[in-house]
């Protein structure tokens, strides 16, 4: 019996190493000079999964090389957008909720298709669209068209349904607005629903790269999936480099999910409206 | 504090009427129970009230003002919703204080109307808990309490103790009736609980598919029902009912049976067809023309309800003795007849002297 369980456990192990080893690597190899990356790899020696010799050279190289304004870049255009999207699509998630409108079965059908499209299939139609605005190589072109977002209007469309009608009303009759009615009673009940959607329009522009890549030809504002492609192709041999860059890209949207991940699992049920 | 003036109310949904022409004086604080089976419109008239559903036509007053089209925040009214509608991030106080925050009332003097009603609702020691922490009685009194504080005109309760369990329900009921009393506001109560009904309204307002039925004091409809459906509506076991025709001499023969009741009223054609109703309470066993057969009874301790079988008409009759028998025993009943109403078996409306 205990034979068999430190099996599975060896196993176990084994697997873990599978994933976290490739992982591990990385992060270890970009604390190291260079030249000393495969030094332990070929011959293989425990040394290779230690940050030995420890080095911060690469990410002082990064930032020397303009890693700094890519980061804040990116960091601008996800932030706008998560900022104008939750006031947005909560507004449309609120309405198609709670008021009815001619044609809103087939409005809201539109929604739910438009973030079943790959992004791919409203690529050249969105270019076309937005270089008659004349915003190529504007960072309009990055942030207005991510703002209303089909899967966050429908969180919050979801959301906002499962409320009782019976708060709206009782707001109303206390005087308020439909307005104050969204943000003094909606908006706290929904927060994981926020913390959802704004996490989601988040990650969407931090992982963006063919968009980015199409709108802004100039590459004169480079955001940090682009960024990370062109030190690639320029830096090819300056490995320590490349594995600092993509820690730093992991670790960003990690950072903000872990401390706000235990609301993007939390439904209803945790926000105080069921008894 | 105004009393409030339904004219030829009228509300559909669509093609289909909820409420089909509603006239009603109510006077300046009264407590208006309205009451009805499900489905009758009761909450869709408290509604129309409160200006939460547009009216499809006719006026509403209140204080002799016509507010059929006025928002529902301008109306004087507070509703208490049966599922409380307490917003459940915010305090009690929060709560309570909710409609003096979006309409601007000054600080100190939004704190001391928050801080009288809380004394009077016995909320004072409970007011910086969520709704979650509160008990089922306590969450009913917030829900009074935001409402007390707006200072409505008309107070709007639509089955406010529904939720609450029996005895928690008695106390609330003993405390609505105190505060009626002691505010002495216009408030309109909804129920489908009789003795709610019964022991809180200075009058009792009957519905049914959208239509009032009756409008009067409790007792006052309970003794003079003006039809069948009001009659058999208010009491519980409810009013007895046997179908009879009118004979040549003016008695009333029930159908089925074999024997003939003096009417409690004289010159009704005969060949007519007639409800005879009569209470439990005014049924007399022991003597009597009609021979039933004991199905159920029932001992509550202080009274004892029969339930017999008169030839197919069910028959109950309350006793204020205990008396112990078998079911299928034989039993013979008797109808006072002054104590015995007659109703149009077609139209259902009561016929009176
Ligand atoms: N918004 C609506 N749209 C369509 N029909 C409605 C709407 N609101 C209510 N009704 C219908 O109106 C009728 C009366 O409803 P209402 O809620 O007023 O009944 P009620 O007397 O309060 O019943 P209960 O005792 O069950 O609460 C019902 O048949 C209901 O289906
Ligand atoms: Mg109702």
């Amino acid at each position: 019996m205990s034979l068999r369980k430190a099996l599975i456990y060896m196993a176990m192990v084994v697997v873990a190493f599978l994933f976290v080893a490739p992982l591990w690597w990385a992060i270890l190899s970009s604390f190291r000079p260079n030249d000393a990356i495969f030094r332990d790899l070929f011959p293989f020696t425990p040394n290779a999964l230690l940050p030995e010799p420890f080095s911060l050279d690469a990410y002082v190289a990064i930032f020397q090389r303009g890693f700094g304004s890519i980061i804040a870049n990116t960091l601008l255009v996800a932030g706008l957008t998560t900022a104008l999207g939750l006031v947005v699509n909560a507004l449309a998630g609120y309405a198609f909720a709670l008021f009815e409108f001619p044609g809103k079965s087939a409005v809201l059908g539109v929604v739910v298709v438009s973030f079943m499209l790959p992004f791919e299939a409203i690529a050249m139609p969105l270019y076309s669209v937005v270089s008659q605005l004349g915003w190529i190589d504007h960072v309009a072109a990055l942030v207005v068209p991510s703002v209303a977002n089909g899967l966050a209007v429908f969180l919050f469309y979801q959301f906002f349904r499962e409320v009782p009608k019976d708060y709206y009303e009782a707001a109303r009759l206390e005087g308020a607005g439909w307005l104050r009615i969204l943000w003094s009673v909606y908006v706290p009940l929904s927060l994981p629903t926020c913390i959802s959607a704004g996490l989601m329009l988040f990650i969407f522009q931090w992982e963006a790269f063919l968009w980015p890549l199409l709108a802004m030809p100039a590459q004169q504002f480079k955001v940090i999936q682009v960024g990370m492609a062109a030190f690639q192709d320029q830096y090819t041999t300056a490995w320590n480099q490349l594995f600092g860059a993509a820690v730093i890209t992991a670790l960003i949207p990690m950072l903000l999910l872990i401390p706000l991940q235990r609301y993007y699992v939390q439904g209803l049920a945790g926000s105080g409206i069921k008894g | 504090m105004s009393g409030l003036n339904l004219k030829a109310l009228r509300k559909a949904f669509g093609p289909t009427e909820i409420i089909s022409g509603v006239d009603l004086e109510i006077a300046d604080g009264e407590l208006i129970v309205f009451v009805g089976p499900s489905g009758c419109g009761k909450s869709t008239l408290l509604r129309l009230i409160a200006g939460l559903e547009s009216v499809s036509a006719g006026e509403i007053l209140i204080g002799g003002r016509d507010v059929t089209r006025v928002d529902p925040a301008r109306r004087g009214v507070a509703m208490v919703f049966q599922s409380y509608a307490l917003f459940p991030h915010m305090t009690v106080r929060q709560n309570m204080g909710f409609g003096m925050r979006v309409n601007r009332v000054p600080k100190a003097e939004a704190a001391e109307r928050l801080q009288k009603a809380a004394a009077l609702l016995q909320l004072t020691e409970l007011l910086d808990r969520k709704p979650a922490q509160l008990s089922g009685g306590q969450r009913q009194r917030v829900a009074i309490g935001r409402a007390i504080v707006r200072d409505p005109q008309v107070f709007l309760f639509d089955e406010p103790l529904s939720n609450l369990d029996a005895e928690l329900r008695v106390q609330m009921r003993a405390e609505l009736a105190a505060l009626h009393a002691r505010l002495g506001a216009t408030m309109i109560y909804v129920t489908h609980d009789q003795v709610e009904a019964m022991t809180l309204a200075d009058r009792i307002v009957v519905l049914r598919a959208g239509r009032v039925e009756q409008v009067g004091a409790p007792l006052h409809l309970y003794d003079d029902p003006d039809n069948l459906f009001v009659a058999g509506f208010l009491g519980s076991p409810r009013m007895n009912f046997l179908t009879a025709e009118v004979q040549p001499d003016g008695q009333l023969r029930p159908l089925g049976l074999d024997v003939d009741l003096p009417s409690p009223i004289a010159g009704l054609r005969p060949g007519r067809r007639v409800v005879i109703g009569c209470r439990p309470e005014h049924v007399e066993i022991g003597d009597g023309p009609l021979a039933a057969t004991v199905k159920t009874v029932e001992q509550l301790g202080n009274s004892t309800f029969v339930h017999a079988d008169c030839a197919g008409t069910p028959i109950a009759a309350e006793l204020q003795e205990r008396w112990g028998t078998r079911a299928d025993a034989a039993l013979r009943l008797a109808l006072p007849t002054e104590k015995t109403q007659l109703f149009d078996a077609e139209t259902g409306l009561r016929i009176r002297q």
